[in-house]
Order: C-alpha cells, then structure tokens, then sequence
C-alpha cells in the first residue's frame, strides 16, 4: 500500500542543500507493523510525515493505495486523513480545550459522521480503551499514559488503513509504554491496522515485526524481525 | 460541526483570560462607538425623510450677487403685499403641470427678533416656533404630518386658522381635542385671534424646520420664507429651475424690467428636501444645518476605532497560535480543511463580539441620553421598537468579529502542517519584518494623528473662547426683549442710579447677525453686500468699553445734537478711504430709499460676528437718545454690570424688568453664554470627537500593552538564553523596545503630515485660527513612544528579571 521510489527530501541553506532523505525506496504492504528507526536527526519524522501526505518531498514517487502522492489534490489529501490514516503523537496533541469524549469525537465530525453514529463510535472505543470513566475529563487532567491512549483511540477512531505513530511512548515511563505498544501490537495482529512507527528504542522497536534503519537520510537497513539477516539493502 | 466550534471557542476564551479580557474590552468599546456613530449618522440622514415621497419635495433659491436668498419677492424689503406674496406659490401649482403643490413658510420668531406670545384666557405663553404661511392647507400637500385632530383637507383652509401640535395642544389646554378652539397670537404692535382647525403629531426632531403651531396669515411678515413644492413622482426636477425663473419675472416683472435688478440677479435652482439639512444653511434657514464634513470625520473615527479593535485582536489571536499550532496541526492531520480551520477562528472572534453585545447594548442605553445631552439631537436607542435596529447591530458585530478574525483564520490555516508541529514555529515565518509589523505600524500612525489632531482641535476651540474681541464682555448683559424706545427709557430710568449697574445702552448684543446690508463708496459704483449696519446710543459703547471722541462728546451733552455715523476699519479698507472721516458712504445703494451718511469718526475693528468670518465693514449709527432710532432698531438693551457684584446686578435687571414689562417674562443674557453658543457646533463636535479619540487612543495603547506581553512571552527562551550569556537587564528591555521604536518612528514620518493637512482642512474653516505648533506633532509621537516603550518595557522588565533557568524551562 505505500511505495517510495528515490525519495528525497532537501532543504534550501544558504547556497548549499541539506539532505533529509536521500533516495529512499520503501514498499509497505496491508498489515504490516514497520519500525523506523534510528539516531536524532537521521530522517525518521520527515519521513513519517511525507508517508502520511502532511508533507512534500523534493524528489521521487510516492503511491498511496496506489495513487501517485504527487499528482492529489489538496481535497483528496483531506479526504485520505479523513479515512485512511490515524496519526498518533510523540506528545499526544490531544485538543486541550476539548475533553475525552470530544477529542474522539472532532475525527469523526470532520468525517461528516451524523450525530448518533459518532455517539456509537466514541462510546465504543471509550469501552475499548476502558475511558469511559474519563470521558468528561480534559486531557490535562489526565497522566501521559492515558492521554497517550486517547491519543491512539483518537488515530484509531476513524478505521484508518494505516496508523502513523510518531515515538508514541518517547514521552512516557516504560510500564505507559508498554501498555501503549502492546495496544498497536494487538491492533495490529486483531484488527490488521498497518502500523509505521518511528522510535529511537531497540526495545520498543521489536514490537514490530519489520525494521527499518535510517542514518542520515539513506535507509541503511530494512529485515524482518524474526530473521533479522534476511533484507539487507544499502546505497 | 458548528457546535463543536462554538463549543472550542468558548473553552478557548474561557482559559485565556487576559486575551479573553483585552479583546472582550477591546469588541465592547469599538462597538459601543461604532453603533453610537452610526446612529448618530442615521439621525442625520434621516432629517426630513419622514414625509411622504420625500424625494419629490424640493425648495427654490434665487442667486444675487453670489449668495442664495429665499424667494419671496419683495420689491422693498419687508414690504411685499399679501397679494405678492401669495403669487409665487400660486403659479406654481397652476402652471408647472409637474408640480402638485407649492407652499411658502417661515418660522419664527428669528434670532434677533423679539419674541412672540400664544394667550388663551389669562395665560400668556412665549412661543418661538411660530410657523406662518400664507398658502393654507397647500403647506399640508407638501409636507406629512399626521392629523391627530381635524382633517388634512380643512385645516388652515382660511387666514385666522392655526394646527398646533400635540405637545402644544396639551401645553395650552392640558388636551389635544381642541379642534374650534380659539387663541390669541401676539407680537410686539400686532395681535390676532385665530381658530384651531387640526392636531397634529410634534413635528420629529430630525426635520430641518421645527414648530409648535402653524398659522395661515394673509401677509407673512419676515421676507425669509422660503417656496417649497411638491413634483408629480420621478419628475426630472433639474429641467423646472428655468421654467419656475420665468415665472418669477411674470409674477415679479421687476425682475426684468429694473436694469439695476437684473445686474444682480444671478438665476434660480431648486435645492432637495433631502440635501438641506446637509447642505449650507441659507439666511433664515431655521435650525443649525451639519457640515457634512463632520459627519465624514465622526464616521472616519468610528471606522478607525473599529479598525483599531480589529487589529488588536488580529495581533493577539496571531501571537497566541504560538500557543495552540499543535491543535491546528493536529485538526489538519485529521483531515480538517483550511476552510473548515479558518471557520472555526472566524466562530472564535464571532463568538466574543456576540458576548460582548449585552454589555454593549447595557452601555448604549446610558450613553444615548449622554450623547444627546452633549450633541443636542435625539437619537433614539430603543432596540424593542426596533427589531431591525437589534439584527443590524448582531450583523455588525458579527462583521466586526468575522472582519478581525479573518486575517489570523487564513494565516494559520495555511500554515504547512509540518512547521505546526516543530519547534521552530514562528507566525512571522522568520522573517524580521511581517505585516504584523506593519499592522502595529498603522495603530501608531493612527496614535499620532489622531493625537495631534485632537491637540490642535483643542488649542483651537480654547483660542476661540478666549480670544480678545475688542470690546469687554464680563458682566455684560443683553436684554434681547426690549421692543420700543418706551420700554427702553423705562428701564434705563430705573437702572441708572443703581451701584450694580455700570452702564446701560440702546443696541443689540454681539450673535451670529447674518443679515447684510449693501453700500458704495460716494464715488463709485461698485456695491458690497457684506457690510454690517448698528443702531444703537452712546451708552452701548460705555456698556461694551469702546471708546470713541465722538461718541464721549455725546455722552458730555446727553439726548443734544443729532445721529452720527461711525464706521470701523474693516469699512474703510472696504471703502478705499485714506481719510475716512467727512467722506461719505451710501447704504443700500439699490433700494427704494438710498442712504448717504457722511462719515464721523472710525473705531478699531471688533469681532461681534463669530470669528469664522472676517470681521465685517461695520456702520454705527449712533443716535444721541433712543427715542431717535426708528421702532424697528429698538430690538434689545446692553447693561453692564459690575464685575465685582454680578449677581447683585443680575437680580436688579431682572427685577427692573419685571418692573417695566411684567406681561413680557423675558431672561437677561449673559453675553458670554451668547458667544459660547456661537461655537455650540464646533464645542459639541469637538467634545465628542475628543471623546472618540480619547477611546481610540486608549484602545490602540491596551492593544500594544496585550501584544507586547504575548511577544515577551514568545520570546522567553531567547531572553533566558541571552542572561545566562550575560545580558543585562537593561540590554534585554532595549532589545526587545528595538522593534517598537523603529516603528514609532516610521509611524511619526507618516502621521504628521497627514495630521497637519487634515488640521488644516478644518482650521481654514476660521477666519481667524491659531498657528500649528511643531511641537503638537513632537509631543504626539512622543505620547506614542512612551506608551509603547512603557508597555514594552514593563513585560520586558519582568521578564528578564526572571532566573534564566526559570525562562528556560518553560519551553
């Protein structure tokens, strides 16, 4: 479902160009879970944000579904985030002025959802995600962890093809962590939600079942987790 | 998807109290002034617009020498016959197809004049709204008013028949049914009985001629009534100005015949019901007319208050997305549209100014009466009887927060999504310069000009009260009732031996006098029509402390000798004299009885006239007792009192009269009110305008203090970095005014041009008006800078005083 050929991202310096992403080739398929992985600053988040049409490369094709990236309309890209892809934060971004219950709801507004069709959908992942007894809370009165999980619900909420985590437990303790991860993990095996998360943890990456190493823009490793010899591309 | 909308604003607004708070102020005062205005422009617009068809009413003016004048035809002044006066009207309606009906009025008494009294039974009413017309019911085809009493078609069908109004009626029989009824109208040598043929409604305030009763007389004894007429509807009313001209010279064949005449006259055109009030008032024209230049300049600073308000918050809601882009890159993340992001910050800025609106309308139910008080008009706020009234102003609000909130809705809803989320986010996108700069550069430009333009106002509306008019004015009091040289005497006897009264003189008062006598100079034939003509006795001179040789050998030998002519230099300069005394002047030069008066001696010019104009040639006939003036001149008596016991002299004249006139309850003026009342407009304007731009100014320095918080606040980080690299507290404070300085100053390069010109527009309206002062402008933009710098610096100041880590550790 997302296929990168020759990816490039580079910014304007001064007379010189800084590279981002160098000429990443990427195929994810339907329910896959894919770590990208790597040091500070080697591309992981440009990345992400490229994958989930938040922003354009330089260079190279990118299909979505098998729509070239490049050739959509800003309505269409609108119409993709609707429907198709959950966003989950580094640090949560739930709306501040809007409590649980609202916060799952505002995807489902933009959506067009009616009225009790939205109540349906929040009611049930609150039951899911067990908030419902925080539903009328506002999220700074929540821990990190939970917010973290309204956070998810929230990407969730939608039924989105693909879900885009962006280091979804960087800003949590390891127990949070956990319990966030193994959340994805179980969406991904139950529901068969792709999954693409960036993080700079070995732990946390081997949730997923794929890795991909980036340093400095190139991909510099991309192999299956239980044979983890298997893919070996380089540049 | 609306409420999830409102519900967000109010939350937003809820936790952000001094944005909330700033703006909120900001919202209520700009729409507070902006509705004032705007009703304050509807009443003027409305002024005479309540007739029927208004648009068909038009009024003819006839051009002499330049000047438009009224139009009834009097071959000699005052004494035009009924039957003349009656023709004009008449041939009107009768050979114009295109004109349904045609009526001549005046109301009066005017100015100068003494007053009249309506008398039922014992009781005896002065009555200065006395409407006469000699066209009877035709007065009632041109205008609309509604009959409360009586019928349209009937009333005022015979001379001797008279409507009142409603507040008359209950004024004069405590009822309004008194249809039949009979009262006496008397007038100083006239008296007349007349029958009550109608009721009507008050005539409404926003009509340029007001009156209490309507009389239908056979002769109307002022020539300053004006012809008014109504056309068929969609009549082309330009095309009957040469066709009504031809029918002034049949009706006054004068007019063609008398080569002198001709010489004058200059056409005639029809001027609009619509456009009097607006436009120049005509001698006679019976109330104030409004410069519609101040109408364009109290609707200029409502627009700027607005304006003002709008960038405040534009600034604010700007610097606050610092504050909330993750929250608008999340909503883009999850699919919402720029559209449907800019509608939520539009709902956001609707939301306040619809909040704000109770307060508003709180605040304008006790301002109205305030602004009337001060305006003296009667704009009414009355949002139950007004449905429409209520929706314009929830429209308004809803523009001016859909207006304000529309620049921050497009700039951040077009924010990339990735820059949202990186910490590098900055509304200016990095670069130094951004048109929230030049925003802030407007509300300094507006600070600066609009402060030196109320600083000039001020200076200039102080310069005309306290002006040296030549002559003295303290303790001067005009008795403006005085109506024959009997009366006169009378009074002058008692007073004279009175140690409170200094001086007691025949003459009228200094006013606005705009009535203008013609003269030439012996020799030539060239005739001014600007000059000025007083009768009054030597005691007039003593009373206003003029001197004058001629006028002390007068007063040396009291009631002895004859008239003598003094003319000021003003007339001689007029006149071309080098010497003026034994030469002669001749007044009137065109009239049906010239005057030639040999000159007797010249006085220093004197401002009795307002100082918008030049002082005018002035002749005083100065006559050795009053008895000599003819009855017509004897109008008022000026007494000066002493300063020291003013109000000892005051009670002694009120007594005296009493004494003298008790059937004619008349009060002694101050002539100090009277000239006050001179610059009424000019003073009312300029205290509201004052007022406005006293708001405005308050408005643009809140809005600077918010901003330049919010812009301290963006910046911590930068300042915990620069302490901990060792800057001074000092160092900070300059840094952060840097910008605002730079702006000031541009701001001060651009206003104060503009400003002066604008000054000047207004100050060339004066004759005699101060020198703008430099220093106005250095002081104005000074204000602007301390303002700013004191706002800037206080943010600033506090927050370099912070630890650096604390600063740090915020981000």
């Amino acid at each position: 479902m997302i296929h990168t050929r020759n990816l490039t991202k580079a910014y304007r310096n001064g007379f010189s160009r800084t590279f981002v992403l160098r000429q990443v080739d990427l195929d994810i398929d339907e329910g896959e879970f894919v770590t990208i992985q790597g040091p500070s600053g080697a591309g992981k988040t440009t990345l992400l944000h490229i994958l989930g049409l938040l922003d354009a490369p330089t260079d190279g094709s990118y299909e979505f579904m098998g729509e070239p990236v490049y050739e959509m309309s800003e309505n269409r890209r609108t119409e993709i985030h609707r429907s198709q892809i959950g966003f989950v934060f580094q640090a949560y971004h739930l709306i501040d002025d809007l409590t649980v219950y609202e916060n799952l709801e505002t995807p489902l507004i933009y959506k067009g959802l009616s009225g009790p069709e939205r109540e349906s959908k929040v009611a049930d992942m609150l039951d899911r995600f067990s908030l419902v007894a925080k539903q009328d809370l506002f999220p700074n009165q929540l821990s990190g962890g939970q917010q973290q999980l309204v956070g998810v619900a929230r990407a969730l909420i939608i039924e989105p093809t693909v879900i885009l985590a962006d280091e979804p437990t960087g800003n949590l303790q390891s127990q949070q962590s956990e319990e966030i991860m193994e959340t994805m993990t179980r969406l991904n095996e139950t529901d068969d939600v792709t999954i693409v998360q960036v993080t700079h943890s070995e732990k946390l990456a081997r949730y997923g079942e794929r890795i991909v190493e980036l340093d400095d823009g190139w991909v510099e490793d991309d192999y299956q987790i239980d044979q983890p010899e298997a893919v070996k591309t380089g540049h | 998807m609306l409420r999830n909308y409102l519900k967000t604003a109010f939350r937003t607004l809820r936790r952000r109290t001094s944005y909330t708070l700033i703006n909120g102020v900001g919202f209520t005062v700009g729409l507070i002034c902006c509705i004032l205005v705007l009703l304050f422009l509807r009443y003027e617009w409305r002024y005479d617009r309540f007739h029927e068809n208004e648009e068909d009413v038009h009024r003819v003016l006839r051009d002499k020498r330049g000047n438009w004048w009224s139009t009834i035809p009097f071959p000699r002044y005052e004494e035009a016959t009924a039957a003349e006066q009656r023709r004009l009207p008449r041939a009107l309606a009768e050979q114009i197809p295109e004109i349904q009906a045609a009526t001549n009025f005046f109301v009066g008494p005017h100015g100068e004049e003494s007053p009249a009294y309506v008398v039922r039974g014992d009781q005896r009413f002065t009555e200065n709204q006395l409407l006469y017309t000699t066209t009877g019911g035709s007065f009632f085809e041109v205008f609309t008013f509604d009959f409360l009493r009586g019928r349209r078609a009937e009333a005022l069908r015979q001379p001797g028949t008279a409507v009142l109004t409603k507040s008359a009626a209950e004024q004069y029989f405590g009822a309004t049914d008194v249809v039949g009824e009979v009262l006496t109208i008397e007038r100083p040598g006239r008296e007349r009985e007349v029958e009550v043929t109608g009721v009507i409604e008050d005539v409404p305030p926003y009509s340029h001629f007001e009156f209490e009763v309507a009389l239908h007389v056979n002769r109307i004894q002022n020539w300053g009534a004006f012809t008014y007429f109504r056309t068929q509807p969609e009549t082309q009313v330009d095309g009957l100005a040469p066709r009504i001209e031809s029918l002034m010279n049949e009706v006054r064949p004068a007019r063609v015949e008398d080569p002198g005449l001709r010489a004058v006259l200059g056409g005639v055109r029809t001027q609009a019901l619509t456009d009097i009030h607006l436009g120049p008032r005509m001698l006679y024209d019976p109330k104030p007319h409004r410069d519609p230049r101040y109408l364009w300049a109290f609707g200029a600073i409502g627009v700027l208050i607005l304006l003002i308000v709008g960038i405040n918050y534009t600034n604010l809601a700007v610097a606050l997305s610092t504050e909330r882009r993750h929250e608008i890159g999340v909503r883009k993340a999850m699919g919402s549209t720029r559209g449907q992001l800019s509608l939520q910050f539009l709902t956001e800025a609707m939301v306040l100014t619809l909040v704000c609106l109770p307060v508003v309308v709180v605040a304008l139910e006790g301002l109205v009466p305030v602004f009337n008080r001060v305006m003296d008009t009667h704009v009414q706020f009355d949002l139950l009887r007004s449905p429409r009234l209520l929706a314009g102003m929830v429209g308004l609000a809803l523009l001016v927060g859909g207006v304000a909130g529309s620049y921050p809705a497009l700039i951040l809803s077009r924010k990339g999504t990735v820059s949202l989320f990186e910490g590098s986010f900055d509304q200016d996108g990095g670069r130094r310069w951004s048109p929230r700069h030049a925003l802030i550069g407007v509300q300094f430009v507006l600070l600066i000009s609009l402060g030196s333009i109320t600083w000039l106002v001020n200076s200039q509306l102080h310069y005309l009260q306290t002006k040296d008019l030549g002559f003295r004015t303290q303790g001067l009091v005009e008795l403006a009732a005085v109506d024959s040289a009997d009366t006169y005497r009378r009074l002058k006897t008692r007073l004279r031996d009175d140690p409170a009264v200094q001086a007691v003189g025949a003459g009228i008062g200094p006013g606005p006098g705009r009535f203008e006598v013609t003269y030439r100079a012996e020799n030539s034939e060239r005739v001014y029509s600007n000059g000025d003509v007083l009768n009054v006795t030597p005691g007039w001179f003593e009373a206003l402390g003029i001197t004058h040789p001629v006028v002390e050998k007068m007063q040396a030998a009291p009631g002895e000798g004859t008239a003598r002519m003094l003319v000021n230099r003003a007339a001689v300069e007029a006149l071309d004299y080098e010497t003026a005394v034994g030469r002669s002047v001749v007044l009137e030069p065109e009239g049906a009885a010239p005057l030639r008066r040999t000159i007797d001696g010249v006085v220093d010019d004197f401002h009795f006239r307002p100082l918008y104009q030049r002082v005018q040639p002035t002749f005083l006939r100065v006559h050795p007792q009053v008895e000599d003036m003819s009855t017509l001149n004897v109008r008022a008596a000026l007494i000066s009192l002493d300063p020291q016991n003013l109000e000892e002299g005051l009670n002694r004249v009120r007594a005296a009269w009493a004494d003298v006139r008790p059937d004619t309850p008349f009060p002694p003026q101050f002539v100090d009110d009277q000239l006050a009342r001179l610059y009424e407009e000019e003073q009312r304007i300029g205290q509201m305008g004052m007022g406005l731009t006293v708001i405005a100014l308050l408005l643009a320095a809140l809005g600077l203090v918010g901003l330049s918080a919010y812009v301290v606040q963006r910046r911590t980080t930068e300042i915990g970095v620069r302490k901990a690299l060792g800057a001074s507290i000092s160092d900070i404070v300059l840094r952060l005014n840097r910008e605002f300085l730079i702006l000031v100053g541009l701001a001060f390069v651009v206003a104060s041009p503009l400003a002066y010109w604008i000054a000047q527009q207004w100050l060339a309206s004066f004759a005699y008006r101060i020198d703008v002062p430099p220093l106005v402008f250095v002081g104005a933009g000074a204000g602007a800078l301390v303002v700013s710098l004191a706002a800037a610096s206080y943010q600033a100041w506090s927050t370099a005083r912070i630890s650096p880590a604390d600063a740090l550790r915020q981000e």
